[in-house]
């Protein structure tokens, strides 16, 4: 049997190997100065993960290093609001709680407008993939349509979305 | 805006797209799209920002669920999302099951072949999810018996008319939840992923809660450990997941899941099993995978396979 210890250091050898190739898709993926932080922090959750056998330890890497990265970006970005928001407090306030759900409910409401009229597969492909997470090969077998089909589908689906995201900024 | 054309927005996207997929393993194309052009990691983020704001949407969507007196409960996530491919055929749509009458309801049976999986929606907008193998009965709108197998039970919570789950002698009612729950010859278990389940509610009730995991072999008192809430009902995704099972529990559900009788041979009672397998790829891989992540030998057995121990070769 492998042991808990040995597979976790497995994955972490695995890191060691693609250091260089992590790097450089963190540095295309616009990590900075905080690359190496980002391979550091991937480091200490595989030594405090669970261990379990993993299918492909080089994607399931970059995939691990794509999400700490965006975690990290994402922290960043809510810190920067924050301090805009603070300053911002005496001026115009945000909108009360109230409101705020009736505004998501509208445009949830808008979204999935969106998505019908692009017509019921379309709808239906979008929450299996996005929302339910499915993958797109067994979608296509579910639906009995072609990988293409499906993904095609999708842009439609993202691309209206992002349409409408825009929208929604600019109101 | 600031040099992203509407082409480069759509390229963007396709890759938000794509690494959404858990199949998504083409890393190096995605890093050189990124390097070829310093505006492609602006649009990059921009569909990123766009997709997350929207999804967001649909996934904190309002509940048509009456009001109720226990504070708001997160809309339930999927966390689906690291679940892989999912060679699931769910069967959505209509189930056609066999009713009987007898009692003062309608009883209306479902049942899955080995290797089948089946998903039915309830008027009350509960679901359950039927691994292969599997008989269930539904007694009444908020009732189901689990003749024998498995299923994946995702409630819809009433505290004044809580959904019940019988099991032989055994009765589990729902407490706001998500939870499995596997009925074979080895006996009971139950595992909670999200609110919380009680397991005979009465003198000798057991609150369980997300990550509890019940055992009752037999006649046997009921065990409760620890598992991890994410992993529980992975099946539907094609993985299962173990932390210290034993190969015979592995085999029974390889059973329902691939439609092939899987046994744990002689000399495997002492093999424990930690870790993740994957049931796509057919029968025939999956058996071949099992087998060397166990360190045991498979042979075919008549239709099944025998999964044995190698002996004077410990891994």
């Amino acid at each position: 049997m492998t042991s808990t210890s040995s597979l976790t250091s497995g994955l972490q050898r695995v890191l060691e190997n693609e250091r260089p190739r992590l790097l450089r898709f963190l540095a295309a993926r616009g990590a900075g100065d905080d690359a190496e932080d980002v391979l550091q922090d991937l480091w200490h959750k595989l030594s405090s993960a669970e261990a379990r056998p993993v299918a492909d330890p080089v994607s399931y890497l970059f995939r691990a290093a794509e999400n700490v990265l965006r975690d990290r970006q994402r922290a960043s970005i809510s810190r920067a609001k924050r301090q805009h928001e603070w300053q911002d407090l005496s001026g115009s306030d945000a909108a009360p709680q109230g409101d705020r759900v009736l505004i998501a409910r509208e445009r949830l409401r808008e979204a999935e407008a969106t998505l019908l009229a692009l017509g019921p597969r379309v709808d239906q492909i979008f929450r299996r993939y996005r929302l339910e997470g499915m993958g797109q090969a067994a979608i296509a077998r579910e639906l009995g349509v072609s990988l293409s089909s499906v993904e095609k589908d999708l842009q439609k689906a993202y691309r209206a979305l992002a349409q409408l995201r825009d929208k929604f900024d600019a109101e | 805006m600031n040099g992203v054309t509407e082409l480069i927005a759509e390229d963007a996207r396709s890759w938000v797209i794509r690494l959404q997929d858990s199949a998504f393993a083409d890393w190096e194309a995605f890093a050189d799209w990124l390097e070829r052009d310093p505006v492609h990691l602006a649009a990059y983020n921009d569909a990123l920002d766009a997709d997350e704001a929207m999804t967001g949407l649909f996934e904190h969507a309002p509940q048509p669920v009456p009001a109720q007196d226990v504070e708001p409960i997160e809309a339930p996530k999927r966390r689906l999302y690291w679940i892989s491919g999912g060679a699931v055929a769910a069967a959505l749509a209509v189930v056609v099951g066999w009713s009987s009458l007898s009692g003062p309801g309608a009883r209306v049976e479902y049942a899955t072949a080995p290797g089948e999986h089946r998903e039915i929606a309830l008027a009350d907008g509960s679901k359950m999810v039927l691994n292969g193998g599997t008989r269930v009965a539904l007694l009444d709108k908020r009732q189901a018996e689990l003749v024998q197998g498995e299923a994946l039970f995702e409630v819809r919570h009433d505290a004044a008319n809580p959904f019940i789950v019988k099991t032989g002698d055994a009765v589990l009612q729902d407490a706001g939840t998500v939870f499995n729950v596997v009925r074979d010859e080895r006996g009971l278990r139950v595992a909670v992923a999200e609110g919380a389940v009680i397991y005979q509610p009465g003198a000798d009730a057991v609150h369980l809660a997300p990550g509890d995991a019940l055992v009752v072999a037999g006649a046997g008192k009921p065990v409760v450990t620890r598992t991890v809430p994410t992993d529980i009902g992975g099946w539907r995704g094609g993985q299962l997941v173990y932390r210290n099972a034993t190969l015979d529990t592995v085999a029974a559900d390889l059973s329902r899941n691939l439609g092939i009788v899987v046994r744990a041979g002689k000399g495997t009672e002492a093999i424990p099993f930690t870790g993740t397998i994957s049931t796509q790829g057919g029968p025939g891989a999956v058996i071949e995978r099992i087998a060397a992540l166990t360190g045991t030998r498979a042979t075919r057995a008549g239709k099944g396979w025998t999964l044995d121990a190698i002996d004077g070769a410990p891994r």
